[in-house]
């Protein structure tokens, strides 16, 4: 790849039918970075994750992850070659266990080692034969990420990952956040500011299908000085 | 009532249950998972009755012509998903309905072709009867109950210890987050598209004795077929066994109070259940893929 960067998104054009979502965006993502793009609603968050996921097929542009050119993959052979996305509505599989939700992810990954799960998220190993619909919303989220990190990915994106938790929640998923950019790269998008100054170390603002802004400076990053962009 | 009669009644009515439940768990995992209504599947639970009539024509044994049609089946059914209904497993329903029903068309008019327009018999291979409480009743009828309750558990265990049995659990959910963690859902696709098809077949195999096999068998089970499975809920294999003990007995012993009640009233029962229960007796609000 001859770069430093994870991944490398460049004119990035997506589109839901006729109707263009996403303008000619270019990013990258360092090894083990934090990174944020913030925006308001509609902005395009959501529909660039997934077409970085290959959730979403782009109409143009390029996604390349660890020297691999992912546009035209299937998602679930990007997933399985370590860029896993979250979603922001907290959907676990109601029906399944916690057991069955972290089997599944071992089973698409072949990794069992859920010793680094129960590391990050203790409680879930209490929470081990419980169904997902009897989950509260942080839990449902710790089970999320901590499905996600099965495998070994090295690129988590998280959309909105603290949209309705509690303050409390909040507060243990910035430290989660920090002990797991040991590991691997994590871009996160929402509108939450206040926990984006507390874990992005980068930050790309986003309006109306484009990145406008990207916000390196730390000062300005932890004064939410680029709120001016939203 | 007469009791003997009434006791007649419900064995026929459970053995008809054991059908309606093999032919109608396949239709309910395809909605479940795929979001597409199989309509072919009468197809193969045709050719399941037919494959069952020729090799036990020819080498004199039933059991060896269920394995004969569950493997003819098994087969015919991967070409027409490779071929054709994979092709709709991400449209909307409509596209599924009407393109597996024209499959169901064509293979109606090929079994015309293969095995002509008369009626097959097929012999019981299970002689002899059972006294149940005074009443003679015919030893294949408790099999077939006893079949469709073994593969009942089989599902259920297969759904519920199995990690692909998980898969499509948590694909029946949602589909894109289980692609999302890294499982290709076009594979657990085609596995419950083959899975319901053999068992298709096997509730054609297992009705031909009771029936004379026919090209248009399938279609005259459609409307039952169907009752089943929106009665129990789409997607529900519990829901889906509940339907057909339902329906199987209120065909049967409607059938006993006076003829026309067996066709009339499971869609009397249907129309009540579902002014209670629009989603089915365990039909779940999860259901809105």
């Amino acid at each position: 790849m001859g770069t430093a960067n994870i991944v490398e998104v460049k004119n990035l054009n997506s589109a839901y039918g006729q109707s263009k979502v996403i303008f000619d965006v270019s990013l990258q993502i360092k090894p083990k970075e934090r990174l944020s793009i913030v925006g308001r609603n509609g902005a395009g968050k959501t529909t660039l994750l997934k077409s970085i996921a290959s959730l979403l097929n782009p109409t143009s542009g390029s996604v390349v992850y660890d020297g691999i050119e992912l546009v035209g993959k299937p998602s679930y052979d990007v997933a399985r070659m370590g860029l896993k996305y979250i979603d922001q509505d907290k959907h676990v599989f109601l029906d399944l266990t916690v057991r069955e939700n972290l089997e599944l992810s071992s089973y698409a990954t072949g990794d069992y080692d859920w010793d680094k799960v129960f590391k990050h998220f203790p409680k879930l190993k209490i929470l081990i034969d419980r169904k997902g619909a009897f989950l509260s919303g942080g839990e449902r989220q710790m089970l999320m990420i901590g499905r996600a990190i099965l495998g070994d990915p090295k690129v988590l994106l998280i959309d909105e990952p603290t949209e309705g938790l509690a303050p409390s929640i909040v507060d243990d998923l910035v430290t989660t956040f920090h002990e797991l950019s040991k590991d691997c790269a994590i871009m996160t998008v929402g509108q939450n500011l206040s926990f984006v100054s507390r874990i992005a170390e980068r930050i790309y603002a986003m309006k109306e299908g484009k990145l406008v802004a990207e916000i390196t400076d730390e000062a300005k990053i932890k004064d939410n000085s680029y709120s001016c962009y939203l | 009532m007469n009791g003997q009669l009434l006791i007649s009644a419900i064995v026929l009515g459970l053995s008809m249950s054991g059908i309606y439940f093999l032919l109608t768990v396949g239709l309910s995992l395809c909605y479940g998972l795929m979001r597409m209504i199989s309509l072919d599947q009468f197809f193969y639970y045709a050719l399941g009755a037919y494959m069952v009539y020729t090799v036990t024509s020819l080498t004199g044994s039933f059991w060896l012509g269920m394995l004969g049609a569950m493997l003819t089946t098994l087969v015919a059914a991967f070409v027409v998903e490779r071929l054709i209904v994979k092709r709709v497993y991400s449209k909307p329903v409509m596209f599924s309905m009407i393109l597996t029903f024209g499959v169901n068309l064509l293979g109606v008019g090929l079994i015309k072709y293969v095995w002509g327009l008369s009626p097959k018999p097929v012999a019981s291979p299970i002689s002899g009867i059972m006294n149940i409480f005074g009443t003679g009743v015919p030893i294949y009828r408790l099999f077939v109950i006893v079949l469709a309750v073994v593969v009942y558990l089989a599902v259920q265990y297969f759904l519920n210890k199995t990690i692909l049995g998980t898969a499509i659990r948590a694909g029946i959910d949602d589909a894109e987050k289980v692609e999302a963690l890294g499982i290709n859902i076009n594979r657990l696709f085609t596995l419950t598209f083959l899975l319901s098809s053999v068992l298709s077949a096997l509730a054609g195999v297992i009705h031909a004795p009771f029936v004379m096999v026919s090209p248009e068998m399938g279609m005259s089970i459609t409307a039952f077929a169907f009752m089943v499975v929106i009665i129990g809920g789409l997607g529900s294999i519990k829901g889906t066994m509940v339907s057909a003990l339902i329906v199987g007995q209120v065909v049967s012993i409607g059938a006993l109070i006076w003829a026309p009640l067996a066709e009339m009233a499971p869609f009397l029962v249907m129309m009540i259940i579902l002014l209670i229960k629009p989603t089915g007796l365990y039909g779940s609000k999860l259901m809105n893929r």
